[in-house]
């Protein structure tokens, strides 16, 4: 019964944050308390409507083969009509559990974490706009709806990691996360208008019919274009080398931002757009070649720059980096299954270690440097499990949930590539050593700056029940998945049965394990100096450090072609279309004098000039009047 | 020979050639209108004309110059009103002074 | 009038009006300009009347001889700066109003060559004043009022003008 109203009135799920967003946008701004039980009570509707939406997928047998769709025309131009709608397949009702459980927790957690700030209302209006924009991605019909709402969620983490917009850091940052990530949507729009040309539709089924037909006759040229251009838009969207400097610095933002925008949802939309267009990009394998690896070198990467990261939330973002390029890795190795399964688990568990972050920064007065923190386990105890918890999960240790999804991925790596199976493997390793020294840093050992570690303290229920809630999710999401049959549900082409790879499971806990020993070694134990080892590999570590010098890289192009440009264009500008008007206003000029003259106010020469004129006209009569005399033989 | 249509139409376009020249040529404001005064009467003596030689019925000429006479009149009137007080405004009755128009 | 007679009537009538025309146009002094208009003023009221017109000559010397020469006269002795200087001279377009204006006679004589109807009879009335009243106050009515309306206003207007505005 129920199932069923939440399956017709899915298009409330994205509705219901929207309107919370408009009532608190325009009304209850300034009662941040009365913003705040808005944006939760709408947030949970949702959220038990996508519970709804999920029971029937479950209970009416919709699957990815024949998916729940109801479309409403949007608008026309000319002969393209373009509608707006649902469609609910397995993947939908995934992400909407996803998007809506993690949104909800949030905003529950944010609710003592922004206390006393003056922007509480605002923030909360954020959050429900960025909420209603996610779902509706998930649930669109065709590319056009996608990128609308692709553009709006854009626009949500634009205005929350500019949120402390007082702060000169933060303005950067929003702008930096816009303008990089636009580079990235330009790529995608370019790619939809292609799509929109060649096959006269976006719409997803209507897609999935056609693109099979047009490779088999036409070949793949053509569509190779269109899917790496469409996959440009989520190298921009889920920071892939090259255009993830974004998302470091988009932890300018409140910590929640971080969790429900930057690790959790929005992030992984390029993730969702590749999977949703699956029906096109495994057509083409030259594609699938290119995620892939592009996925693997961002993962490594991005897990080799947060080795020697200090401030925490840094450290989580290139770890979600690095998570997310998994998940393109798993994609381009053709293994939806995998790849969602490991969207799902990462959300929970990144979300909780970014929560945690925050309620750690929380209690130590906004301090973000993970050596400066220290011993914390015993005055937090509540979030260092759920740090715990986290840091196992991510470093895929049994039974959490990172293990299964990223045992997944890695067997199904191992199947395509064995190059990139030990890429990912690698990236496992460094994973559970980096999440396993932030957590010893900070938690273990002695307190390094006393003052600090006195005024610290356990959150508030507020804080606490969403950290307990997600450290649940990340116990029990993945085992309990696997044993569901997750990939009966969530696939691509025939339902993948694989039992667990005991040789590959087997060397990836081992790995995680030896990792995790050796962080102790070194941050607990001290039995290596960490910074003997630091001046050991020095160029490797400044490099690291340095996030590679990717940023003064493009400073350095953007210096060199942007401003080369710029010259130029100025030169251009200043002596060639400068001259044309110049020439333009020059000649206007000179014929202006040559004909002022005649307007010299003498009445006279004015009225002569008349004179003349009736004259020429009466020599013409006269001329005409004798012709015409002439023809009627001399007489009027 | 006959005094007809066509000398007195001659006479007149003379006239008004005259007056013409009067109206083109002259600096002062009320030679100005002097030269109009002339151009106004050669078309009334073309009026005039016309009904006395040209075959109709009634003084509809006759009525028409009477009607041209007394805009004339009017016409004069408000020019030397014009005249005076552009003298007193600007002190200047020169034509080819009231260039204000120029472009 | 016997025919010889007209034509010399015509002809001495010709020559004072063109006469006195070009002396109007073409005198340095503007108080002899407005003698000069007057008398030729009285020259196409006599031709007025030659032409059987001769209510209409006498309200040219009424109006143009008397009342427009009286106004001509007064704006000359009101605007005058003064003795020493020519009161009337050209500008700097005498050459090419001159040739305008002979461009003028030329074409016109050529449009005098079409005129074939001459002496062909026309209408003289033996009450000109009479018809003429009949006329206006009958079907040209409507113009006879707009056209007092149109000496009132020129008169008014004629008056503002004149005055000025009030000097604060």
């Amino acid at each position: 019964m129920f199932n069923e109203f939440a399956l017709e009135h899915a298009w409330l799920i994205p509705l219901l944050p929207a309107i919370s967003f408009v009532i608190i946008g325009m009304v209850t701004r300034s009662y941040g308390k009365l913003s705040a039980v808005i944006a939760v009570s709408m947030s949970t509707i949702s959220f038990l409507l996508a519970v709804g939406v999920t029971l029937a997928v479950v209970a009416g047998n919709i699957t990815v083969d024949a998916p729940f769709v109801q479309k409403l025309s949007w608008f026309h131009i000319g002969s393209v009509n373009i509608s707006m709608g649902v469609l609910i397949d397995p993947l939908t009702a995934m992400m909407l559990m996803v998007v809506t459980t993690v949104s909800l927790l949030v905003q529950i957690y944010s609710c003592g974490y922004m206390e006393g700030d003056p922007g509480y209302g605002r923030f909360f209006a954020f959050l429900s706009l960025f909420a209603g924009s996610m779902l509706g991605l998930v649930l669109a019909v065709n590319f056009l709806q996608m990128y609308f709402f692709w553009e709006l969620v854009g626009l949500c983490s634009y205005l929350l990691i500019g949120f402390y917009y007082y702060k000169i850091s933060a303005r950067e940052a929003a702008k930096k996360a816009f303008m990089t990530t636009r580079v990235g949507d330009f790529g995608l729009l370019l790619g939809i208008l292609l799509l929109q040309l060649t096959f006269g539709t976006l719409d997803f089924m209507e897609l999935q019919q056609l693109v099979p037909i047009y490779v088999m006759h036409g070949g793949a040229g053509f569509l190779i274009i269109i899917a790496l251009l469409l996959f440009v838009g989520p190298i921009g969207k889920s920071g892939q080398f090259p255009l993830h400097v974004w998302l470091p610095d988009a932890m300018e933002g409140p910590t929640p931002v971080s969790a429900l925008i930057h690790a959790a949802t929005m992030v992984v939309a390029g993730v969702y757009l590749v999977g949703r267009a699956f029906f096109l990009f495994s057509q083409l394998p030259a594609v699938m070649t290119v995620i892939a690896w592009l996925g693997g070198f961002t993962a490594i990467f991005a897990a080799s720059i947060a080795i020697t990261q200090r401030p925490i939330k840094r450290i989580l973002a290139y770890s979600t980096i690095s998570q997310l390029g998994y998940m393109m890795l798993a994609l381009g190795v053709g293994s939806l299954t995998s790849s969602f399964f490991h969207l799902m688990t990462h959300a929970f568990f990144k979300a909780m270690l970014f929560l945690s972050a925050g309620a750690v920064m929380h209690a130590m007065a906004e301090e973000a440097d993970i050596f400066k923190m220290g011993g914390l386990r015993k005055k937090m105890p509540v979030t260092f499990a759920a740090m715990t918890i986290g840091v196992l999960a991510i470093s895929g240790i049994p039974p959490f949930a990172g293990f299964f999804s990223k045992d997944e991925i890695l067997a199904a790596a191992a199947q395509v590539s064995p190059a990139l199976y030990i890429l990912a493997t690698i990236t496992a390793f460094m994973t559970a050593f980096y999440m396993a020294r932030l957590l010893f840093v900070a938690f273990m050992g002695q307190p390094a700056n006393q003052e600090a570690y006195d005024h610290a303290h356990e959150v508030g229920w507020f804080m606490r029940v969403p950290l307990i809630v997600l450290s649940v999710l990340s116990v029990v999401s993945g085992i309990w998945a696997h044993m569901a049959g997750f990939g009966d549900w969530v696939r691509f082409g025939a339902p993948a049965h694989e039992g667990m790879n005991l040789m590959i499971a087997g060397t990836s806990t081992l790995l995680a394990v030896i990792a995790l020993a050796l962080a102790w070694k070194v941050y607990v134990a001290k039995s290596w100096d960490a910074d003997a080892l630091a001046k050991k590999w020095g160029v490797l570590y400044q490099l690291s450090f340095h996030k590679f010098y990717i940023d003064e890289i493009y400073a350095a192009l953007i210096k060199v072609f942007v401003d080369g440009i710029a010259k130029v264009l100025y030169w251009i500008d200043v002596h060639i279309v400068d001259g044309i008007v110049n020439a333009l206003g020059g000649l206007v000029r000179a014929v202006s004098e040559m004909l002022s003259p005649a307007e010299n106010g003498q009445v006279q020469s004015y009225a002569g000039v008349y004179l003349f004129g009736v004259i020429v006209l009466l020599a013409y009569g006269v001329y005409y009047a004798s012709k015409l005399m002439a023809l009627l033989g001399g007489a009027f | 020979m006959s005094i007809g249509l066509t000398h007195y139409l001659l006479l007149a376009a003379m006239l008004f050639a005259i007056g013409m020249f009067g109206v083109l040529s002259k600096r002062n404001i009320i030679a100005v209108l002097m030269g109009i005064e002339l151009m106004l009467n050669a078309v009334n003596i073309n009026l005039v004309a016309f009904n006395r030689f040209m075959p109709v019925h009634d003084l509809t000429g006759q009525l028409m110059a009477l009607f041209a006479i007394v805009v004339g009149v009017a016409e004069v009137a408000i020019g030397i009103a014009l005249a005076f007080r552009i003298y007193r405004d600007r002190n200047t009755i020169n034509v080819d002074e009231l260039n204000r128009m120029k472009g | 009038m016997s025919e010889l007679a007209s034509l010399v009537v015509f002809c001495l009538l010709a020559m004072v009006i063109l006469g006195t025309a070009l002396g109007v146009v073409l005198s340095n002094n503007l108080v002899h300009s407005a003698l000069l208009m007057t008398a030729c003023f009285i020259g196409v009221g006599i031709m007025y009347i030659t032409l059987e017109a001769d209510f209409l000559g006498a309200v040219e010397f009424m109006t143009y001889s008397g009342g427009v020469a009286v106004l001509i006269v007064m704006g000359v002795m009101l605007t005058n700066k003064g003795e020493g200087v020519p009161s009337n001279p050209f500008n700097g377009r005498k050459i090419w109003a001159a040739a305008l204006s002979g461009t003028f006679i030329a074409v016109m004589g050529l449009v005098s060559t079409f005129v074939t109807s001459s002496n062909q009879g026309g209408f003289v009335s033996e009450d000109t004043l009479g018809d003429l009243a009949d006329m206006m106050l009958n079907s040209y009515i409507l113009p006879f009022e707009i056209a007092a309306v149109l000496l009132l206003a020129a008169l008014l207007g004629a008056i503002i003008l004149a005055k000025g505005d009030e000097e604060s």
